[in-house]
């Protein structure tokens, strides 16, 4: 009783609880991936049409029959969903409008000295997402994609590629990379760490 | 002098008010625990709380009973399963708890 009762944190820590998993890392991956195929392809490849429809249903599938059976289900609170996906809009809002502003106060608009920029564009947008869910879910390895956003995003602005394309392709494919293999190790982690209970815990027990 | 003496005593005299069936250590956990998410499922609850599967549930039926939280019983494929969430009713009782503990341990 003398432990202080902090609400926020508790929201935290139900949060990261939930998400322990690795599956938001996977599809943060699978999202990069789409959007690398979509660069290179110049087509809406198939899988970014069908991740929308689909990947709720498979996530559900994999959640209810390998996460919920071992660490329970959570709904979290709609407020805070709602926060998180505002937040998020606003600020992919407030780049997306940048990179317009940019060549109209620099009174420039000569596409060919934008060579290098959107990766930066892209780079900042994505770093800022994980800082901010870092900071709102305390999820610590947030932090770290949010790092080796910024490493990969200026790796990208300094590296000379051949077209525009190809260094946007290149960096939506080495976060793709990195986001794949955390979630399937995370998922290894979590199914190490909490076996099924040979008892199952069911109403009628 | 004697003003804030009888403020002090009054104060802990509505302590007496605060809602005893939240005061309880394990049920305070529970309802804080739901307070925090939209709903949740037994083996969750049971987890965050350290509770076992019968103290868990005596502590709901309570919970329950007062009108602070819905069980809500559903089946997920052939398997029973139940949700718990805390009810318009029970989240005015425990801001309400909490508003009183507070003013309380400002007093102290």
């Amino acid at each position: 009783m003398t432990k202080k009762i902090n609400l926020k944190e508790m929201e935290k820590e139900t949060f990261r609880d939930s998400n322990q998993d690795g599956f938001m890392e996977i599809v943060f991956g699978v999202i990069f991936f789409s959007i690398a195929g979509y660069i290179h392809t110049k087509n809406l490849p198939i899988l970014l049409v069908l991740l929308p429809i689909f990947g709720p249903i498979w996530m559900q599938f994999i959640r209810n029959n390998f996460t919920y059976p071992r660490i329970g289900y959570a709904r979290p609170s709609k407020k805070m969903a709602r926060q998180i996906i505002w937040v998020l809009f606003i600020y992919m809002f407030i780049v997306l409008f940048m990179v317009f502003v940019f060549p109209l106060i620099s009174n420039n608009w000569n596409l060919t000295l934008w060579h290098n920029w959107p990766p930066v564009f892209y780079g900042i947008m994505t770093t800022g997402a994980f800082l901010y869910l870092g900071y709102k879910v305390g999820i610590m390895r947030y932090y770290i994609f949010s790092t080796l956003s910024v490493i990969g995003f200026l790796a990208v602005y300094f590296i000379e590629f051949e077209t525009l394309e190809r260094g946007l392709e290149m960096y939506f494919l080495g976060m793709s990379g990195v986001m794949v293999i955390a979630g399937f190790a995370l998922f290894f982690i979590f199914l190490r760490r909490h076996k099924l209970s040979k008892e199952e815990i069911t109403d009628d027990k | 002098m004697i003003n804030k003496k009888n403020k002090t005593s009054s104060d802990i005299q509505r302590l007496r008010s605060v809602d005893k069936l939240i005061h309880e250590p394990a049920r305070l956990n529970i309802m804080t625990r739901l307070y925090v998410v939209e709903s949740a499922d037994f083996l969750f609850m049971m987890r965050q709380t350290g509770l076992t599967f019968g103290n868990l549930s005596a502590h709901m039926s309570k919970l329950e009973e007062a009108g602070y939280i819905d069980i809500i019983k559903e089946f997920v494929g052939k398997k029973p399963h139940t949700m718990l969430k805390l009810t318009e009713n029970g989240r005015r009782a425990f801001n309400e708890y909490r508003k009183k503990m507070k003013q309380f341990f400002d007093v102290l």
